[in-house]
């Protein structure tokens, strides 16, 4: 089957899902190159998780474990908001930026240029989740896309979800049939997802190319169905599984 | 029971020959009857091999058609994908449960893609 195209995560992995009309693009923080946890106030402010390589971040020398105590002279210590006073203090910065960060108890300045910003790919495409799976031929399932580039999904139904050209991160559950497993299978699968809830979920990066649709499916490893693998989520893994020509505005 | 005595009189009534030209008269009915099976045996096989000629031909394929390549995909872009979502997960809000999917597949990427320690995520 030609249009057949199985994408396995562990091999080029990454087919990430970009956001088009459900998902917003991420905000200037990635321009940081930095994954900062802004969910809470925290007294030291907040911390710097993971750097991104080749960002400003790592040019400034910033690394994981940092607080970050304020940017471009704004504070972030015990601050609500601080996804959005991060936003504002990186724009503020008029293409340099100065931060000001607590490292094992020392605090230490660094600063410099902001990376230029990568253009855009124009054009768009889609990815899908309610198209036909070829369960018989290629042992394909159906999945649910849950979150496009770490916005959530609409809770309604999508035939497709547009994107912009590029490279996009799909977080899938799978929804594979009951039947597929034994009476055994079907319960340690169950028990696993009351324990582990969203953590059950995996996601696939897919680069979306101009005027093409992907399909997303879950692929069902029929080598790794035991026990142990049941318990573990390793029975299966998302795949773009059919990709075909759409025209996109 | 008696007997109808309707039926036993058409009973009593002797065999009459059939006229000369019913003979011709049955076996151009025989012949019409063996043509048209005949054309349907035809039809239902230049419909079967039609058939088999749909699925047996490569079909146009719009997977094989070409679309523009992204130039600049390449594994740290897809790195950057990743973390591009984690932050925008972490700007809304999200549980721990909805980040770990995106923390998986960044260490992937990090230990298959980027060997070099400078990405390091939190120990």
């Amino acid at each position: 089957m030609n249009t057949l195209r199985l994408l396995p995560l562990a091999l080029c992995g990454l087919l990430a899902l970009s956001p088009g009309t459900a998902a917003a693009q991420s905000s200037t923080d990635t321009s940081l190159g930095a994954v900062v946890d802004t969910r809470f106030p925290h007294a030291d402010g907040p911390a710097v998780l993971a750097i991104t390589p080749g960002g400003t971040a790592q040019t400034l020398g910033l690394r994981a474990g940092d607080r970050l105590l304020s940017v471009n002279g704004a504070p972030l210590r015990s601050q609500d908001n601080i996804a959005t006073r991060l936003e504002r203090a990186l724009e503020a910065g008029g293409g340099s930026v100065r931060l000001e960060v607590l490292r094992a108890g020392e605090r230490l300045e660094l600063s410099g240029p902001m990376q230029a910003a990568v253009p855009a790919s124009s054009g768009c495409g889609y990815v899908s989740d309610d198209d036909p799976t070829p369960v018989v031929s290629d042992g394909i399932h159906a999945v649910e896309i849950t979150s496009i580039d770490g916005d959530s999904t609409p809770l309604d139904p999508q035939n497709r979800y547009r994107l912009s050209a590029g490279e996009h991160v799909l977080v899938v559950s799978e929804q594979i049939a009951g039947h597929h497993f034994s009476g055994r299978q079907n319960q340690l699968r169950e028990q696993m997802k009351q324990r582990t809830l969203a953590r059950a979920y995996k996601a696939i990066v897919v680069t979306v190319e101009p005027g093409v649709r992907y399909s997303v499916g879950a692929r069902l490893l029929r080598d790794a169905m035991d026990n142990d693998d049941m318990r573990a989520n390793a029975y299966w893994e998302p795949v773009v599984f059919k990709q075909r020509a759409q025209e996109c505005r | 029971m008696n007997p109808d005595p309707i039926h036993e009189q058409l009973q009593s009534l002797p065999d009459l020959p059939p006229p000369d030209s019913l003979w011709p008269r049955l076996a151009q009915r025989q012949r019409r009857i063996r043509q048209r099976q005949q054309a349907g045996t035809v039809l239902a096989a230049a419909a079967a091999f039609a058939g088999v000629l749909f699925f047996a031909i490569p079909h146009a394929d719009l997977s094989q058609q070409p679309v523009p390549a992204l130039a600049r995909t390449t594994p740290a872009t897809r790195l950057q994908a990743v973390d591009h979502a984690l932050q925008a997960a972490y700007a809304r809000g999200a549980s721990d449960d909805e980040l770990a999917p995106l923390w998986d597949i960044r260490q992937q990427l990090a230990s298959v893609e980027l060997p070099s320690p400078a990405q390091g995520e939190l120990p």
